[in-house]
């Protein structure tokens, strides 16, 4: 019997995609992912004198580049709170998301050895990078205890509504990782892409400014594609204002995030079974 | 032994399972025009209709020349490649041992890589724990446990490399020419590993172009020539075509 060159229509079919049963195993492999996070923060700091402190380093030298020039040139409408608590608020989610991307999305192919010769969920491979730069941003607290001792002044009694924004930040994070990973290594363009959309989305983020820098015909689109724009708004409002997160900013960026948190999970699953034969 | 539930007694079946790579390289934004000039990607079916069934428990051996398939069907039971037609049914989780290092982390010390590798092939943190005295142990790798990966030697990079992969209790193994770099002596230890766990149950698929690996392990070897399945019986009868094949003369 020779076999055909081609495999006969009949035998092609689709695959469809199970999200339940993906969201199962993804489940299961909880430890799996805080295993590849410790990993991956222990092989980092592993011969760096400074250790962890480089982690609390990045976004206080750009509180400090921002307070010493930003401020002098811009003339932000603080609310009279200090520019480097304002910004520093600011800086930490900012530099939390940033490293996820940065980290997160040539990960795949970074890692393509194990992707070619282990088994295992790959999203967890991209959920490990929020976790390395979650770390990192709890790292940084205690640094920014000291400006707020500085200052003499302390966080407001409503900042237990971080943890809420956290959780839309995470899930916003996660899924864009997710499906710029999963795309990057398709299309490599995405890995210069991404250092210049980083440094782009820093001033395209109410980080150095206020929620008020942004056109206010364009916020609320905005806030549903750039997610951050709330939470920022959000993180400044209880931690440094005594004030709720302003809900309609938080319900567009809640919005947003759980699009590409759905969006990047699909598109990630669907494009997992080709990761061994070209990454 | 107690039975096992159906979909982790190891049995593999593949049912007409093809798969197929991209011959030319992802071409750049000019390169588009030309691709689709010539009539779109062009691929190249690395595997075609490979049926093969194994029982529970059998050890069956893979022999074929280079560019075969060999490696791609074990990446396909492994479940890091997914074939393009075809059904793949593996009975539960597959321990793979195949180009060992690849999961090792060589800022990392022996004992973090055996946690963090055990957990990668599927064990829980705990699991992983529990067994890594053995682990280090078997790789005679204990005086260095707390040593950087990357000044290990070659020998023991791989030592560590098969222990962790060696003490999963996963129901089917696969093992990929680990052998072939290895001293004598570990060959043997290694080997007495596998038949250890061939007594247990687990199913051994063993891919090797040293014929008296298979001989040693396999009752029944299939040969892959060019990506289908040239032979399927006995490890006496396809050894004997597949030699004829390759030396027509002898």
């Amino acid at each position: 019997m020779t076999i055909p060159l081609e495999p006969p229509p009949e035998l092609r079919r689709r695959h469809p995609l199970h999200l339940t049963r993906s969201l199962g195993d993804l489940w299961r492999s909880r430890e799996l992912l805080l295993t590849l996070t410790e990993r991956e923060i222990r092989a980092r700091y592993k011969g760096a004198f400074l250790g962890f402190l480089w982690a609390a380093l990045t976004p206080f030298f750009l509180m400090v580049v921002f307070t010493l020039f930003f401020d002098r040139v811009a003339d932000v409408d603080t609310g009279g709170v200090p520019y480097a608590l304002f910004s520093y608020v600011g800086l930490i989610p900012w530099t939390f998301f940033s490293q996820s991307v940065a980290f997160g999305g040539p990960l795949l192919v970074a890692e393509r050895d194990l992707i070619a010769k282990v088994a295992f969920p790959r999203e967890t491979l991209a959920l490990s990078a929020v976790g390395v730069a979650g770390f990192h941003a709890a790292m940084s607290l205690p640094a920014i205890a000291l400006v707020f001792a500085f200052n003499r002044t302390w966080p407001e009694p409503t900042s237990w509504w971080v943890l809420p924004l956290l959780v839309v930040q995470i899930a916003w994070t996660a899924g864009l990782v997710m499906g710029l990973s999963a795309t990057l290594v398709y299309w490599k363009d995405l890995r210069q892409a991404i250092p210049t959309m980083l440094q782009v989305g820093l001033f395209a983020t109410p980080v150095a400014y206020g929620t008020d820098g942004i056109p206010p015909d364009l916020l609320n689109v905005y806030t549903v594609i750039n997610p951050l724009v709330g939470l920022i708004d959000g993180y400044r409002r209880v931690v440094l204002y005594g004030q709720n997160p302003d809900f309609d900013l938080l319900a567009l960026s809640t919005l947003g995030a759980a699009i590409t948190l759905v969006g990047g999970y699909a598109l990630f699953k669907r494009l997992e079974g080709g990761f061994a034969d070209v990454a | 032994m107690s039975p096992e539930p159906a979909h982790l007694d190891g049995r593999i079946e593949a049912i007409r399972l093809w798969k197929r790579f991209r011959t030319d390289p992802h071409p750049g934004l000019l390169g588009q025009a030309a691709r689709l000039r010539a009539g779109g990607t062009r691929w190249r079916w690395a595997l075609r209709d490979i049926t093969v069934q194994i029982e529970p428990g059998e050890s069956v051996g893979i022999v074929g020349v280079n560019g075969s398939g060999k490696s791609t069907l074990l990446k396909m039971l492994t479940g890091t490649m997914v074939p393009t037609v075809g059904d793949l049914r593996v009975g539960g989780p597959v321990g793979a041992l195949i180009e060992l290092q690849a999961g090792l982390h060589p800022e990392l010390s022996g004992r973090e890589n055996a946690l963090a590798y055990g957990t990668l092939l599927g064990l829980s943190r705990q699991q992983a724990r529990d067994s890594l005295d053995e682990v280090l142990a078997f790789a005679g790798v204990d005086d260095a446990a707390d040593r950087q990966v990357k000044f290990y030697s070659t020998g023991m990079r791989l030592r560590l490399g098969f222990s962790i992969a060696a003490h999963l209790s996963a129901p089917v193994m696969l093992v990929d020419e680990v052998l072939a770099v290895a001293d004598a002596e570990f060959q043997a230890a290694a080997t007495a590993r596998l038949r250890a766990l061939q007594a247990e149950g687990t199913t051994l698929v063993v891919v090797s172009h040293d014929l008296s690996v298979i001989t040693g392990l396999c009752g029944r070897t299939v040969w892959l020539d060019d990506g289908v399945v040239a032979d399927d019986g006995t490890t006496a009868e396809v050894l004997g075509a597949y030699r004829a094949a390759r030396d027509p003369a002898g």
